[in-house]
């Protein structure tokens, strides 16, 4: 028997309450992306949000238990031997957990409310109050909730740093059928304005710890529900949705693997890329190395004839969308950056790039206080309108940099410490580059009377194999694993032999 | 000479005699009481109102298992010490502090819908809802006017129910100074615009010293109203031995505070003369006159201090409780759920205080 290779999907791991178990073993397409996604799935039914503190081992052994965590307890991904991960023939980034909480507690909450009480919901989209049920005051049930998932908080607190993919399921709309929801509250019935209500509060509760947290909440309630309960064509039992929300919840996961990439870099795989870069060895400027020891800067300026031949006449569009958007690159979401319009660079205006930036006048800036060749440029050309400013908020990994490159004369280029104290204030200029340690700068481009042009530029090392090289990768900024990325959607001078990046790292 | 064997004052019991029941005794041995009047029965349902210093009453109550009564439990999921913080189970109802009986007597008709306040609701400095009459109970106040009526609502019907359904009503008097409106005569808790919301108006809100004759008339009142929807309750009288925190008379709060007291503790007499189903239990008398005041008080001099609080529930315990044999499985008091930071009764006059500091702070560091 012969078999068909179909491809590798992406793992995505679901665990906590009985809703997630409707995704075992589900698998599914992202729509317009060769993506594919499985879905593994760790029902811990002891584990609520209210008790997470004290099941926490609970949640760690499922993680170990699908390979999320090491046997040592050490994160998977960021601990993986790099021979292992080279042929595996995947990016090592972090793993996408989507957590599902927070709805036994409700359901006891349901129980303990009995059919007595009402509440008054802000912003209500319609549920109503019964004004004849003893009322509960609304800071009293905002208090509740907030008790109650304030363990559930705290894990999420203690999986971030190490799970930058992490994700919390909204709970799902509820059924208008008391008696089929009173199956799921020990026989108890609950007005279904009530447990609505309830439930609005709860989810506007986790969306507010995912934020503060910078977790996609996954909301789904818009999709699945039908004048604020649950659409009948989602109803599986009174409690849970069915087969068919499934669809539903993944396109809501896939959007997040897509848009939520910020945090997403290995930061050890970074530290390797440099490891595998070959030493610099070309000019240096004694004052841009002076320069970058005392302030983390280098100022200088490119031959403004050679910035015009790939900058002059560029076609900027205002608030595009990033088809780009990409699991292997930290960038902006697919919506974009709001107020700040790009331009795309054809092949010819990327080789005149490359022999800009590639030029000694860029390079002995590039490099000032680094041994190591930074021959990764990542380009996106930016326009301003009068007044307007920018600066690049996206994070920057381990060991790279990054610069702006002034297209035209007017605005300005401000600098300060991350700390927030002025460092210096540059007219821009035709050419005027500006290297710098975003770790301990910030930089700001600022268009004044006109509209002004500047290129923001990302600086990562070069494995040896590598030509120096200048990308465009739109909005994005850097591959989140620079050792295995997508080069579909990302334009280069000299070109990618490939569609994927696939490099076996150092040890 | 001696005393002939014929006088009165051979006589009298120990406890009638100053030598027998006070000179000598350390103060916690002192109970000013001659013995019980009438004991509370396990099932008897007790409600009890008043100033801050009736929460220690209720909290004694119910830890040590008696039917205390409550109408009002507030949501079912929230814990005991959240509870008290919202005013659930520090009284009866929810109706938090009541320091003047005529404001007892406007809750009761308030209650039966014979009085409606004109008096709008306050907004606080966040904007949110207050009840003038219950200015405390929810912390932060209210999301919406329409929550604060609905609760308010809510509320008088649990009112109702204590009246109604009290076998035993303990009441504390606190004060005779007050703030009242000059559209209908409805009696505030405390001054409006003085932390706890609402805004002062010289032309509304109007201050008032209630005298002897008034408090003795609104004790009648309320009796009459209670007897009713209640022919057989019972009421246990007490006065607050908590100084005032502020006169509004052009005098030394000391003169108000022994003025305020004074008439108080007369009205209650005048009123357990007339009436057999009234008793008195001398709180005011236990902490004020038995030890000395520099242990008895905190030292601000108006904190009644824990040593003062647990000799008074001592005398309670003995003058109505038999004893202090626990009658039923005690619940744990909301002091021991809520622990020691919650272990003082939720006082208006404190939040004031609090908001003069604040004020003060606040107009230091501009």
């Amino acid at each position: 028997m012969k078999v068909e290779v179909v491809g590798r999907p992406t793992t995505i791991h679901l665990v906590g309450e009985s809703h997630c178990v409707q995704f075992s073993d589900t698998l599914a397409r992202v729509p317009g992306a060769e993506e594919t996604l499985l879905c593994r799935v760790r029902y811990l039914r002891e584990v609520t949000a209210s008790n997470c503190d004290a099941t926490f081992q609970q949640v760690l052994d499922a993680l170990k238990a699908e390979g999320v965590l090491d046997p040592g307890g050490n994160a998977d991904w960021l601990v993986s031997d790099v021979n292992a991960v080279y042929l595996s023939g995947r990016p090592m980034l972090a793993p996408p957990i989507v957590f599902f909480m927070g709805d036994v507690d409700l359901q006891t909450l349901f129980q303990l409310l009995r059919d007595e009480y009402d509440f008054e919901l802000p912003d209500d989209p319609g549920y109503g109050v019964d004004r004849n049920k003893t009322p509960m005051p609304l800071a009293a049930v905002q208090q509740q909730i907030e008790a109650t998932y304030r363990p559930f908080e705290a894990m999420l607190q203690a999986l971030r740093p190490v799970f930058p993919r992490l994700m919390v399921h909204g709970l799902p709309p509820r059924t208008p059928d008391d008696a089929k929801a009173a199956r799921w509250t020990g026989g108890v019935t609950v007005a279904a304005a009530v447990r609505s209500k309830m439930t609005v509060l709860a989810n506007r509760r986790l969306a507010g710890i995912c934020a503060a947290l910078d977790i996609p909440f996954l909301d789904t309630w818009a999709e699945t529900s039908l004048d604020g309960y649950l659409h009948p064509d989602f109803e599986l039992d009174g409690l849970h949705l069915n087969q068919r929300a499934t669809a539903v919840s993944l396109s809501a996961i896939a959007a997040a693997l897509y848009d939520h990439t910020a945090p997403t870099h290995n930061p050890f795989r970074y530290q390797l890329l440099r490891i595998a870069a070959p030493p610099y060895d070309g000019p240096r400027d004694e004052a841009a190395e002076r320069d970058w020891s005392a302030r983390g800067i280098a100022i200088g300026r490119l031959d403004p004839a050679d910035t015009r031949r790939w900058a002059s006449g560029l076609s900027f569009d205002a608030g595009a969308a990033n088809p780009a958007a990409h699991p292997h690159w930290v960038g902006y979401p697919r919506g974009g950056r709001p107020g700040v319009a790009t331009a795309r660079l054809s092949s010819e205006r990327l080789e005149a790039a490359a022999a800009s930036l590639g030029s000694p006048a860029a390079r002995r800036l590039f490099q000032a206080g680094e041994a190591m060749d930074y021959g990764q440029v990542f380009l996106r050309p930016i326009a301003l309108d009068p007044g307007q400013a920018a600066a690049a908020d996206l994070p920057t990994p381990l060991e790279c940099r990054r610069a702006l490159v002034c297209l035209d004369d007017g605005g300005a280029v401000e600098l300060e410490t991350t700390e927030g104290a002025a460092i210096q204030t540059l007219a821009a200029r035709e050419g005027l580059l500006v290297v710098y340690d975003p770790r301990r700068v910030r930089c700001r481009a600022r268009a004044e009377a006109s509209v002004a042009r500047f290129a923001e530029i990302g600086l990562a090392h070069r494995p040896a194999s590598h030509p120096f090289r200048v990308v465009a990768p739109g909005l994005c900024d850097w591959p989140a694993d620079p050792f295995h990325y997508t080069v579909k959607d990302a334009p280069a001078w000299p070109p990618f032999a490939h569609d994927l990046v696939h490099e076996r790292s150092p040890a | 000479m001696g005393i002939d064997r014929t006088s009165p004052y051979l006589k009298v019991p120990a406890s009638a005699r100053w030598r027998d029941s006070m000179a000598g005794r350390s103060p916690e041995s002192i109970n000013p009481h001659a013995g019980p009047s009438f004991l509370l029965g396990a099932g008897d349902r007790i409600a009890s109102a008043g100033s801050c210093f009736a929460q220690r009453i209720s909290e004694s109550l119910r830890a040590r298992g008696y039917n205390y009564l409550i109408t009002e439990q507030g949501p079912p999921f929230v814990d005991e010490a959240a509870k008290r913080e919202l005013g659930y189970g520090v009284y009866s109802a929810r109706y938090g502090n009541i320091y003047t009986v005529l404001q007892l007597v406007q809750l009761f008709q308030r209650a039966f819908g014979r009085f409606e306040p004109q008096e709008p609701l306050w907004t606080n400095g966040e904007g949110r809802f207050v009840d003038p009459f219950r200015p405390g109970v929810q912390p932060g106040g209210f999301a919406s006017e329409s929550e604060c009526l609905w609760d308010r609502a809510s509320h008088l019907k649990a009112v109702r129910r204590v009246f109604e359904e009290a076998d035993v009503l303990i009441f504390t008097l606190g004060l005779t100074e007050s703030w009242v409106s000059a559209d209908d005569g409805a009696v505030f808790p405390v001054c409006p615009g003085a932390g706890l919301g609402g805004r002062f108006d010289p032309e509304r809100h109007l201050f008032h010293n209630f005298t002897l004759t008034e408090v003795v008339e609104h004790l009648e009142t309320f009796l009459a109203l209670l007897a009713e929807v209640n022919p057989s309750a019972r009421v246990i009288l007490t006065v607050s031995p908590v100084p005032l925190i502020a006169t509004f008379e052009p005098r030394h709060v000391l003169q108000s505070t022994v003025y305020s007291k004074s008439v108080l503790r007369v009205a209650c007499e005048e009123i357990i003369r007339r009436h057999d189903h009234v008793h008195y239990f001398a709180s005011y008398e236990i902490v004020t006159a038995t030890g000395d005041t520099r242990r008895y008080f905190q030292d601000d001099r108006r904190e009644v201090a824990d040593e003062a609080v647990a000799h008074v529930i001592d005398c309670f315990g003995q003058q109505f409780l038999g004893g202090d044999a626990p009658v039923a499985a005690p619940a744990p008091p909301p002091a021991a759920v809520a622990g020691p930071s919650s272990n003082k009764p939720l006082c208006d006059e404190n939040e004031i205080l609090k908001a003069m500091a604040d004020l003060a702070a606040s107009s230091t560091t501009a």
